[in-house]
C-alpha cells in the first residue's frame, strides 16, 4: 500500500480534525488536545503504508497519545477534573442547532469519563460500534451498553431548563 | 445489525441532535500541521536511504573483518611428510657461520635469509671484508662487470673472464 499523499492529509483533516480535537478534550487537557491531534496528523504521514481505515486509525492514535501523557493515577484525576471543569467551547454555536451547545457541553463534562468517550467516538468522530470497541479495548456489547447509558445520562442533564436552549 | 438499529426512537432522537453540534477545532494550526506532516513525510524517505547505506556500511566492515587472510597471519598446518618452516623469530641458537665476502652469493644470502629471518643478514657496522665492494654480477652469482649503457639502454652484465 502507498504511503498517505498531502491530498489524503488535507481530506482527513477536513473531515476528522474537530472530532479529534473533541475527543482529545475528553481525555487530555485542553491545553494539550490541539498538540496530540497534531501529532496524531504528523504520525500518519510519516507511515510507510497509509492505514486503511485512516479515521480509526487516528482516533487510536489520540488516544493512545492522551494515555501516555497521563501517566500516574494522580495525575489522571487531576486532568480528569480539569477537563469537566473546562470553560473550553467544544461545538461551535449556530442557530441552526436543535440543541443549546453550552448545555451539551455541560451535559457531555458531567458523563464519567468512558462514556464521553464512547459518546464522542459513535456521535461527533463517527465510528462504528465495532471501530469504537476496537479504540477503546472493550468489546462490542460491552460498548454498547456504555453508549445508552451515555444517551441516558446525557438526556438527564439536559432536562434542566437553564441549560437547555430556548427558541 | 446496523449499530443504530437498536436504539430506542429517542435515543436516536438525541444522538441526532448531539451529532448536530459542529466540533471546534480552535487551537488547531492548520498549516503548521501540513509543514509537519509534509516534512515528516520526507523524513521517511530519508530514513530509508540512511537505513539502507547503515546496513551497507555494516555488511561492508563485516566482510572486511571476516574476509580469509585477516589478522595476524599464522604458519599454516604442514601437511603429513611435509617438513614445516618455522618463522624465526628468535635468534638462533647456533651462531651462523660469516658469510664470505668473497662467495659472494646472492642466491646464498637469500635462502639464509629465509630460512633464519633477518637476522641473517650481516649486522649493520659489519664492514666488508674484501678488497673491494662485490659487483651485483658477483651478488647474483656471476663473477664479471656491469656495462654502463649507453643511452637509455640497460645495463648489461659481462660474462666472466673464465667464460669468455
Amino acid at each position: 500500500m502507498a504511503s498517505a499523499t498531502p491530498a489524503q492529509l488535507t481530506q482527513w483533516y477536513d473531515a476528522h480534525a474537530p472530532a479529534l480535537v473533541l475527543y482529545a478534550r475528553q481525555l487530555a487537557p485542553p491545553g494539550e488536545a490541539e498538540d496530540i491531534v497534531h501529532d496524531a496528523f504528523v504520525r500518519l504521514m510519516a507511515q510507510r503504508a497509509a492505514p486503511a481505515g485512516a479515521k480509526a486509525w487516528l482516533h487510536r492514535a489520540v488516544r493512545n497519545a492522551a494515555i501516555s501523557r497521563l501517566r500516574s493515577r494522580t495525575r489522571r484525576r487531576a486532568r480528569e477534573r480539569r477537563v469537566a471543569a473546562g470553560r473550553t467551547e467544544l461545538f461551535e454555536r449556530r442557530e441552526e442547532d436543535l440543541l443549546d451547545a453550552r448545555a451539551a457541553e455541560g451535559a457531555l463534562a458531567s458523563l464519567p469519563a468512558e462514556q464521553r468517550e464512547v459518546i464522542v467516538l459513535r456521535i461527533w468522530a463517527g465510528l462504528t460500534l465495532q471501530q469504537t470497541a476496537d479504540t477503546m479495548g472493550r468489546s462490542v456489547p460491552a460498548v454498547f451498553r456504555l453508549y445508552r447509558a451515555s444517551l441516558a445520562a446525557i438526556r438527564k442533564g439536559m432536562r434542566n431548563p437553564c441549560e437547555t436552549k430556548t427558541p | 445489525m446496523r449499530d443504530e438499529d437498536a436504539l430506542t426512537g429517542a435515543e436516536r432522537e438525541l444522538a441526532a441532535a448531539l451529532g448536530g453540534l459542529q466540533p471546534a477545532a480552535a487551537g488547531l494550526d492548520r498549516s503548521r500541521l501540513m509543514f509537519d506532516a509534509g516534512r515528516a513525510a520526507g523524513r521517511r524517505g530519508r530514513r530509508l536511504w540512511q537505513g539502507v547505506s547503515g546496513a551497507l556500511a555494516a555488511g561492508l566492515l563485516a566482510l572486511l573483518a571476516l574476509r580469509p587472510g585477516a589478522g595476524v597471519p599464522t604458519a599454516p598446518e604442514a601437511l603429513p611428510g611435509e617438513t614445516q618452516m618455522a618463522l624465526a623469530t628468535t635468534r638462533p641458537q647456533s651462531p651462523l657461520p660469516p658469510i664470505r665476502p668473497e662467495a659472494g652469493r646472492y642466491a646464498l644470502l637469500r635462502d639464509r635469509v629465509l630460512a633464519r629471518g633477518l637476522e641473517a643478514l650481516p649486522a649493520a657496522g659489519e664492514r666488508w671484508t674484501g678488497a673491494r665492494p662485490p659487483t651485483l654480477h658477483e651478488l647474483i652469482g656471476g663473477g664479471g662487470a656491469v656495462e654502463r649503457p649507453q643511452r637509455g639502454g640497460l645495463w648489461k652484465l659481462l660474462p666472466r673472464r673464465d667464460e669468455q
